[in-house]
């Protein structure tokens, strides 16, 4: 192969990389060596065949999607992309950096400027108990009003180069109001709340359950033993989650800059927003929280969301860890679905196959964070290929056996302050389709199902299921007209892993983004 | 150079779409690049926009003790190769088709020649693929890239030195891989 070491030289020469001294070294050695020419000659034709390949070029610009991405990441941190837990430690230094970085804490302070000037000049203030209220619903926070594409997030709508005028810093607030679902007057004032509610304890050491306020009695104790016990995965993200509050209070330099200048994904992540929350309004709201109690824990129904994700977003478990984050996972599994659930359904043509293995994960959340979630997961291209909805218990007046709850934590969820519905399941309307049409179907079968501890697949329709990028509106109006956005309800995700061949055939591909 | 440190302080006052035109200025260059280092059209679409996005991210660390340029390889192939560690899925001929963006060709509206020069394109990207990464990204960067030992030797950190011996066995094992298309490009 003429790997000679003074045949090195050659490549250099016909590079023009070589000194003079080696110059006059190779011109002597090729005037004397003719294997040394028909070498060079040959690495002449190599490199001409090379350099000859057409150029590849890109199909329109990256520059709208780093952006966005880059805002997300700047702000929240990625997606974990692999299944490597990260240190403790680790995860705490890197996000007490991310939050003291200079750019960072300019979109911040302009953040709580933002919240401030909007939550001043709002002409309905509040009580302050929905202060709290809303602070515990912080995945509204980032919830897009309607899920886009990757290159079309709203937060960074404004910062594609023909809009280049608008400031960086000002990208963060665009996106606090722009990310604010179903904008109505005055909501974007509601959600900027927290941060005028915040009060000067920057320097406060401890993060008194921060992400825990019903730790205080023994209800919500039990709730938080329950959801350690349920998953260590869990119990490692609601650590990371104080640390996380640790991490923005202590990084925030100045106290005119409100401890709860979070990132939206921030709120996110220690749902407490209790940082804003003084005792006075602790003690108010754990009145409501007694009084809600009474009223009812967690709301009916218990809706059944089928997520067909590639192959390679389940076994990275994408769903779960956006699951785990906002903390809405009170037990999880595998399971694999069996003849006699999926004969169950009247369709089964279009059931999921029997033998599919899938995960299970049970939740208790709002649809504003189920909605931010998926959306999340469907701006990563080609992962949540499809998903679908349908109602498994509670539907129709029908109310679920507590047996059949027994994924589901036990201990008494603190729920927001009851709030008259505005809609009920008998009026659901006619066109709901498919979905909707199960709605009146009695979901008995699956109620013992679940009793049975039996995964609930019979009522999944895949039929129904469209590609992500076009169903999240649609399955977000189906949930809609069974939920209220901001009530908790019981969620039970199903995991499907779909290749090309096992996505169900009415599934179209999501077209690239 | 200059322009580009222009932008990236404009983007560190705030002004991200400076940022935006960093981007587009160097995305087809390094997409480029990194279609022949990754094999795969869609992992070297992504490992860019990772690249911009760290680059992004991290651009406060970035002390301008080398070009942006280079400081971007630098970071998009430390992407790639965590991308290769996590995904470790050998390239199949046609995915090789999917990352040189050839769609199958229909050979009867082609002349021959034409024929030849696709079947020979094809062969070299594929030898490419299966170099050993070390020598195939020191390829890429020269050949591909057109990038000076000096700034090869910059971006993978390594002394110009084992650029320059990396380079000429990447030549010889390529030169062994291709020699027939080789002789046919040497036909008069």
């Amino acid at each position: 192969m003429n790997d000679v070491p003074e045949y090195e030289l050659l490549s250099a020469y016909l590079d023009g990389e070589l000194t003079a001294e080696e110059q006059v070294q190779v011109e002597q050695l090729l005037a004397s060596d003719p294997v040394a020419r028909q070498v060079l000659s040959d690495l002449r034709a190599l490199s001409s065949t090379l350099q000859s390949l057409p150029q590849q070029r890109l199909n329109g610009s990256l520059s709208e999607a780093v952006l966005q991405q880059a805002e997300r990441e700047m702000l929240a941190g990625p997606l974990p992309k692999d299944d490597r837990p990260v240190p403790e430690a680790t995860a705490w230094w890197s996000i007490a950096r991310r939050f003291t970085r200079p750019r960072t804490l300019v979109w911040l302070s302009l953040t709580a400027a933002v919240a401030i000037l909007l939550s001043v000049t709002d002409p309905a203030r509040r009580p302050e108990i929905e202060r709290k209220e809303l602070a515990q619903a912080p995945v509204k926070m980032e919830a897009p009003p309607e899920p886009r594409p990757r290159a079309e997030a709203p937060s960074m709508r404004a910062l594609p180069a023909e809009r280049g005028s608008i400031s960086r810093e000002s990208a963060p607030a665009d996106a606090m109001v722009a990310a604010t679902p179903k904008p109505q007057p005055g909501q974007a004032l509601k959600k900027s709340k927290p941060a005028e509610a915040a009060p000067p304890p920057i320097a406060a050491p401890a993060p008194v359950q921060l992400d825990e306020p019903m730790l205080a009695d023994k209800a919500g104790k039990e709730k938080k033993d329950a959801r350690r016990g349920a998953s260590p995965q869990a119990a490692e993200q609601e650590k990371k989650g104080e640390l996380l509050a640790r991490a923005s209070v202590s990084s925030v330099p100045s106290a005119q800059t409100p401890p709860t200048v979070e990132s939206p994904r921030m709120l996110a992540k220690s749902p407490s927003g209790g940082l804003a929350v003084s005792k006075a309004e602790e003690s108010n709201a754990e009145n409501h929280e007694q009084a809600d109690r009474k009223d009812q824990v967690v709301r009916q129904p218990v809706l059944q969301i089928d997520c067909y994700l590639s192959v390679e977003a389940a076994q990275r478990q994408d769903l779960e860890r956006l699951l785990t984050r906002q903390k809405m996972v009170t037990q999880s599994r595998n399971a694999r679905l069996t003849p006699s659930n999926v004969a169950a359904d009247r369709d089964a043509e279009n059931s999921p196959a029997s033998g599919e293995k899938v995960r299970v994960f049970y939740c208790e959340a709002t649809p504003a964070q189920v909605e931010a979630t998926l959306t999340s997961l469907a701006a990563r291209p080609g992962e949540l290929l499809a998903v679908s909805v349908s109602p498994t218990t509670g539907v129709g007046g029908q109310v679920p056996d507590d047996s059949s709850m027994s994924q589901f934590r036990q201990a008494p969820r603190r729920e927001t302050a009851a709030k008259p519905s505005s809609r009920s399941v008998g009026e659901l309307p006619a066109s709901a389709g498919k979905t909707a049409a199960k709605e009146s179907a009695p979901s008995a079968t699956l109620g013992s199902a679940m009793a049975l501890n039996v995964i609930p697949g019979e009522l999944a329709s895949p039929k129904a299921a469209l590609p992500a990028n076009k169903s999240i509106p649609k399955l977000m109006a189906d949930i809609a007209k069974w939920t209220d956005r901001d009530q908790t309800y019981r969620f039970v995700f199903i995991v499907h892993a779909s290749d090309a061949a096992a996505t169900p055939s009415s599934v179209e591909k999501p077209s690239a983004p | 150079v200059n322009d580009d440190f222009r932008l990236i302080d404009e983007t560190l006052q705030g002004r991200p779409a400076a940022f935006g035109l960093l981007v587009e200025k160097y995305q087809d260059r390094l997409y480029n690049t990194l279609v022949h280092v990754t094999g795969h059209a869609e992992d070297a679409r992504d490992v860019a926009q990772d690249a911009f996005v760290q680059a992004f991210v991290r651009l406060e660390t970035f002390h301008r003790g080398s070009a942006f340029f280079t400081w971007l390889y630098r970071i998009a192939f430390n992407v790639a190769a965590t991308r290769k560690r996590r995904k470790r899925s050998s390239v199949s001929m046609e995915q090789l088709r999917e990352a040189t963006g050839q769609e199958p060709v229909d050979h009867a509206d082609q002349p021959g020649d034409q024929i030849e020069l696709e079947e020979r394109r094809r062969q070299v990207r594929q030898a490419i693929t299966q170099l050993d990464e070390e020598y195939r990204v020191v390829l890429v960067l020269r050949e591909i890239d057109g990038c000076c030992y000096e700034r090869i030797a910059e971006i993978l950190d390594l002394p110009v030195g084992t650029v320059r011996s990396r380079l000429h066995r990447a030549r010889l094992l390529l030169r062994e891989q291709l020699k027939q298309v080789l002789a046919v490009e040497d036909r008069p």
